[in-house]
């Protein structure tokens, strides 16, 4: 047991003040996954839990998600939501959730957490990042998933608190896709990959944004490789030279389970399997789950 | 530090050695000895107990958090001579061997059952996917599952 002090405020004001008392190292404790088992030397928390932040709500507009809203909560979100359905990017959202740790531990992990800690199992980042996500803290700020995700979140955000995520309800011609590579369906993934994309006459992309998570610590654009894709029609041979110019693109770091060379060549094997995914409406689960209707 | 919860419905005031301290450790000295030390790293599922209804590993849950809330143990559901109808499936479809994992895996199953009470295949290999059981007997675990399933629901 470690027996860092933890303090319990009521209010968000009264948390922040906390965190920007400079008295001490204090942190906030989001899904508290990681103190038990990893906790920081020294460190005091401040405890999230009681402030309120612990919803799902949608508009016209926005999907807005509590910053302590649990991954296990949002997997089963799009199945509690009837709207949801038809919205093809929402099996999107599900599948990162149920590719995030195992059911007891989404159960802990939260979606501030999840995007903040930035840990191997991170897949919320992607999805943002796909999705043009924002972030929202306790001093107002809003964060576009681009800026905030540019850096270690936690620099950017310095003595700020996650509250909030905010997903735009308006895309919802695109089609997307999610998937975890792993040894094991619950252990850390080796990579994760997402595609979000719209055609044209069936066959040829209008627009798509390619994120793969576990390269490095931060996800990753292929954004060259989205520009070459643009107005392509997708035959073999344009898939086949698009993917290795995501190969190219890809900044991979040293991972003690397995060589760069091997990443990269799953990342294509990935990328091939989303992109031809086209017509199931590119997330296979979501293609399954209407088939067993 | 003391803290008041609920444990199998029973309001209990404990006595925790900061908030931090893990639940299990917390469970097991007041005496709730089905909850099993297995990895304490929150990757085995041995520990699992269910908080305000949802499955947590309590090896990483600080128990300071679970103040003011639910907390259900295996020692909630049945006793030795009158078996929950969940524990009742796993006796009946021999989904035992050890036992180690049992009462997480029992656990996991009610927080499936609550919300889902006919589940399909891959909804009950998600819901268990926290639960490692090492004498694999996956299959008869599944299997009970879906007979608790049908006792739930009066068809068996």
């Amino acid at each position: 047991m470690n027996n860092n002090t933890v303090y319990l405020p009521k209010k968000l004001p009264e948390a922040l003040k906390i965190l920007n008392s400079g008295k001490e190292k204090i942190l906030p404790l989001a899904g508290g996954t990681t103190l038990l088992i990893n906790p920081t030397e020294n460190a005091s928390y401040i405890e999230l839990d009681g402030l309120n932040l612990n919803y799902i709500k949608s508009d016209k507009n926005n999907l807005s998600v509590g910053a302590m809203t649990t991954i296990g909560q949002l997997s089963v979100w799009p199945q509690a939501q009837k709207r949801a359905q038809g919205e093809p990017w929402n099996g999107l959202i599900r599948k990162c959730a149920i590719a995030i740790a195992s059911t007891p531990n989404r159960n802990m992990i939260t979606a501030g957490g999840n995007i903040v800690g930035l840990r191997p199992w991170s897949a919320l980042p992607g999805v943002l990042l796909l999705l043009d996500g924002k972030i929202i803290t306790a001093k107002g700020k809003i964060y576009p998933a681009k800026e905030f995700f540019s850096k270690l979140p936690k620099t950017i955000l310095g003595k700020d608190i996650v509250t909030e995520i905010r997903i735009p309800l308006d895309n919802k011609d695109l089609i997307g896709g999610w998937k975890k590579f792993s040894l094991t369906s619950t252990d850390y993934p080796i990579l994760s990959m997402g595609v979000l994309y719209k055609l044209k006459n069936k066959s040829t992309i209008e627009n798509i944004k390619i994120v793969a998570t576990g390269l490095t610590i931060l996800p990753q654009r292929f954004i060259k490789t989205e520009k070459l894709l643009k107005n392509k029609q997708l035959t073999a041979n344009t898939i086949k030279l698009l993917t290795k110019s995501l190969q190219d693109e890809a900044v991979i770091s040293a991972d003690i389970r397995v060589a760069k060379d091997y990443k990269r060549e799953i990342l294509g094997a990935i990328f091939l399997e989303l992109i031809n995914n086209k017509y199931n409406r590119g997330a296979t689960e979501v293609a399954e789950k209407d088939k067993n209707k | 530090m003391k803290i008041e919860t609920f444990i199998n419905e029973e309001k209990k005031k404990l006595n925790i050695k900061g908030y931090t301290e893990p639940l299990l450790d917390v469970l097991r000295r007041h005496g709730y000895i089905g909850a099993k030390e297995g990895c304490r790293q929150g990757q085995c599922g041995a520990c699992v107990v269910l908080i305000n209804g949802l499955a947590v590993n309590s090896c990483i849950y600080p128990a300071g958090r679970t103040s003011g809330k639910k907390i259900t143990t295996i020692e909630g559901l049945g006793k030795p001579n009158n078996l929950d109808k969940i524990q009742q499936a796993y006796l009946e479809t021999g989904a035992v061997q050890c036992g180690y994992c049992t009462p997480g895996m029992v656990l996991s199953t009610k927080s499936l059952l609550d919300k889902n009470p006919m589940p399909k295949d891959e909804e009950i290999k998600l819901a268990l996917d926290g639960n490692l059981c090492r004498c694999t007997g996956y299959v008869k675990i599944i299997d009970a599952v879906k007979l608790a399933a049908k006792k739930l629901q009066g068809k068996k």
